[in-house]
């Protein structure tokens, strides 16, 4: 039988001292971990009441987005192409296009309300002519609002991801009307609200009877639509920038970035232009919140101690940010899991590298990870890319910061932790579903 | 149009079969793509991604290094990734972009190869085909690059399975329900190509006597290993009362050295324009349990194949289909069809779905519920569901 050997990991983990920003790891080969958390442009576009997908691609790229349907239990809401050998070398890409998302629509037996259409890496290098797809079914189907998504990784290295792009076409939709004060938009579809409890803007906003909108509360498209009154739009996903600057431009309103930050100043720092924006005042408000926050904080680090603590970009957007807060309160964290950071994260990457530069930071992609050991000691992880690397029954699990902000977030962070403790459980089944936070089959 | 779907998701694309077929042999499995291809594998197609180590990469390949033929940083990441974990072989998989401006996969072997000194090849897939089609040409591949030549007798009496992955045999323990029954039935095993498999029994897979061909993903290995050295290959799953039928074939070609598809036999002669009973699934485990229910009832039953094979392995009523409507014919007047629950769509409303849980199709939906059709007990619940007419 085969022996397994192990790896030189010197390219694939450092100190953070000796770590490049904001790329600390050369490209090459690339491994994906079986962790599967995150939301993919499959996730996302459910979102949107009443819409439906097309995907128009060969059988292994199909698959992917499919199953993904599938395993949210919205293969109804699914239609695709299969592309063949002949449709590349015998026949017109734009024709094959145009009359498959054709037979999709005639082959359902409701009209959706909104269609994504997804084209891929293949129709950029055919050179397929998907402004005249769009003008034929516009004008064939006018009661459908067709959005022009993309599912084209080749290009995301270099420029717009398909689910930023996704996100913008996603905004397209909403209606111009006259601003309403007491709306507020959450653009980014998978960037969960969380509660009054666990995120301060959410708090804030209803404190000042605000409602904040988001794609998936909406009942129907006709109400997703109308959201388009909202007087503000906010967004905290980095991915959903472009959407969120794309919507506010279009439709003439502000945009407030909410970064996710963990420490006091950030928190502060993000929060002020709103309040501004509004006339807030938001001192008191942000005293009481960080007082039980303080108070989470202590407990927490009574229940942890110096349990070594691993974080990873799955579950949080900053964990640059995460990571200075956590070892400035106190903790130990040991390991980071990024194969890049924002430019944001600057002030704390060199924070970390100047107050604790024995913090590794580890690759995800590189292919030796695929024989990163399991440490020899309990490891708390924060994330479920960080619970799968260090084989930890002890984890939170969490994507997309999972509705934390401010000092609500810190202070549910604290209880999460301390339940990832008391409550080990089997990573398995948990870090391999797709899409955490939507519906599962499985 | 026939490439439209909208009630059933598509079978496990060709890369998915290549890396499976591949999974167990020590090798490292390098996917020329820009991403996705290995996140879609191992979620939806790969059972033992989580638990059992294996060595598949995606390349990353972005837009400009595409444009400019930029292959060199592919040869490099290669010979990295190699030099470090030193895999004992080497498989470039194809994607529809290096496909479309045909990268010279070959030339890239070989340079890769002059600079690790590990055997590399090829494995033709391009993104467009199915898993059948994928993993079908990297069993061809292990049979031409890594079966050793003959240099020892054969063994008597000794078989080699082929085309045994999780896509298509999925419930735990199926290999070694499988290996005990074609021992019990005074069979030694060769090689199992390649699921709970020894890659060194896998070398020394041309001492074999005869080559048992599960699935259709080990037709193109037969073939090769009956040039390379002679065997003869008998295509069908010991299941249910197709079982003997099936040691019988195998029996006979180790003695005359023709190749058979005993299944084909069993579900010959019936009347070709009714179905009483359907099984959707690929062309040699639909067949063999179509085989297995014609022997146990009188209707005609019907073997209704979606997944793509070679024609010598669907004929008469093993039908090959392409597109929903074209299924929906084949188990159209069906009383009960057999396939997998996301089938549900397309069977009659008049007819009972038997649900056969198929890893290649639905991936981790119904995974619990995945039947050992070498399992005799199994098999029979299975069987009495479709003379009663049962359903879960």
């Amino acid at each position: 039988m085969l022996k397994r050997v192990r790896a030189d990991f010197s390219e694939a983990s450092l100190p953070i001292s000796q770590a490049h920003f904001p790329a600390p790891f050369a490209a090459g080969l690339e491994f994906n971990t079986p962790e599967h958390s995150h939301w993919n442009i499959v996730h996302i576009g459910m979102q949107l009441p009443e819409s439906r997908q097309i995907y128009i691609c060969g059988d292994n790229c199909m698959r992917g987005v499919v199953m993904t349907a599938d395993e949210m239990d919205a293969g109804d809401r699914f239609g695709m192409v299969l592309l063949e050998d002949k449709d590349l070398m015998d026949s017109d890409l734009t024709e094959v296009t145009l009359q498959g998302i054709i037979g999709c629509i005639e082959k359902w037996q409701r009209r959706p309300k909104a269609v994504l259409v997804f084209p891929v890496c293949l129709h950029h290098f055919m050179g397929t002519d998907m402004d005249r797809v769009y003008e034929v079914l516009e004008a064939k189907y006018p009661d459908i609002f067709w959005l022009r998504c993309w599912m084209d990784p080749i290009m995301q290295k270099r420029g717009t991801t398909p689910d930023e792009r996704e996100r913008l076409e996603m905004t397209r939709p909403l209606y111009d009307l006259p601003a309403d004060p007491a709306q507020v938009n959450l653009i980014g579809a998978d960037t969960p609200l969380g509660s009054e409890q666990t995120n301060d803007f959410a708090a804030l906003f209803a404190r000042h009877g605000v409602q904040v909108n988001t794609t998936g509360a909406c009942p129907d498209f006709e109400a997703y639509r109308k959201t388009g009154a909202a007087a503000v739009e906010v967004y905290v996903s980095p991915m959903a920038r472009l959407a969120a600057e794309g919507v506010a431009a279009r439709l003439n309103r502000p945009s407030f970035y909410l970064s996710a930050g963990w420490r006091d100043a950030e928190i502060e720092a993000a929060l002020a232009p709103v309040a501004a924006h509004y006339g807030w005042d938001v001192s008191d408000f942000l005293k009481t919140r960080k007082t039980a926050a303080e108070k989470a904080v202590a407990a927490a680090k009574t229940r942890v101690g110096r349990m070594p603590i691993a974080i990873d970009t799955v579950g949080v957007f900053r964990p640059l940010s995460l990571a200075r807060f956590l070892i400035e309160a106190g903790f130990n964290v040991v390991r980071l899991y990024a194969d890049g950071f924002l430019d944001e994260e600057k002030t704390d990457f060199d924070w970390l590298r100047s107050h604790a530069p024995s913090v590794i930071v580890c690759s995800t992609l590189r292919p030796e990870m695929r024989r990163w050991p399991a440490p020899d000691e309990k490891v708390l992880a924060i994330g479920p890319r960080a619970a799968w690397f260090e084989k930890s029954r002890y984890f939170v699990q969490m994507v997309a910061n999972g509705g934390l902000w401010g000092y609500g977030g810190q202070a549910a962070l604290m209880q999460e932790m301390c339940s990832a403790l008391d409550c080990p459980k089997d990573p398995k089944p948990v870090i391999g579903q797709k899409g955490w936070g939507c519906t599962c089959v499985l | 149009m026939r490439q439209v779907y909208t009630q059933v998701p598509c079978y496990a694309g060709d890369v998915s079969g290549a890396a499976s077929a591949l999974y167990e042999l020590g090798g490292m499995v390098v996917i020329h793509d820009p991403s996705g291809c290995n996140s879609t594998y191992n979620t939806h197609d790969e059972t033992r991604w989580y638990d059992k180590e294996s060595l598949i990469f995606i390349s990353g390949l972005n837009d400009m290094d595409a444009i400019v033929g930029n292959d060199e940083k592919l040869v490099d990441d290669v010979v990295e990734a190699a030099q470090n974990l030193h895999p004992r072989f080497i498989a470039l998989c194809n994607s529809p972009i290096p496909y479309i401006i045909g990268t010279d996969f070959e030339g890239l072997s070989e340079m890769i190869a002059d600079q690790t000194g590990v055997p590399v090849f090829y494995i033709p897939t391009n993104g467009l085909h199915d898993y059948v089609d994928g993993a079908g040409r990297a069993f061809e591949a292990v049979a031409e690059m890594l079966v050793d030549d003959l240099g020892e007798a054969k063994r008597p009496h000794s078989v080699n399975i082929l085309g045994l992955t999780p896509l298509d045999f999925d419930a735990p323990g199926s290999a070694v329900s499988l290996e005990q029954k074609l021992v019990d039935a005074g069979w030694q095993i060769q090689s199992n190509w390649a699921l709970d498999s020894d890659p060194e029994a896998i070398c020394g897979a041309g001492r074999a006597a005869v080559n048992l061909v599960v699935s259709s993903t080990g037709w193109r290995a037969a073939k090769v290993l009956k040039a390379r050295f002679g065997t003869p290959a008998v295509a069908g799953c010991p299941v249910g009362s197709f079982s003997e039928t099936l040691f019988d074939a195998l029996e006979r070609s180790a003695r005359d050295g023709r190749t058979r598809l005993p299944y084909l036999d069993g579900i010959q002669g019936q009347p070709s324009d009714e179905v009483q009973t359907a099984v959707i699934g690929e062309a040699v485990q639909a067949g063999s349990i179509a085989a297995a229910c014609a022997a146990e009832q009188r209707g005609p039953v019907r073997a209704v194949v979606p997944t793509e094979c070679s024609k010598a392995l669907c004929a008469g009523q093993v039908i090959s289909v392409n597109g929903e409507a074209a299924v929906k014919t084949a188990v159209g007047g069906a009383e009960a069809v057999m396939a997998d629950r996301l089938y549900a769509p397309l069977v009659p409303d008049q007819a009972k779905l038997i649900p056969l849980h198929h890893f290649a199709f639905s991936g981790r939906i119904g995974y619990d519920r995945a039947v050992n059709f070498f399992d005799n007990g199994e098999f029979s619940n299975l069987a009495k569901e479709i003379k009663n007419g049962n359903t879960q």
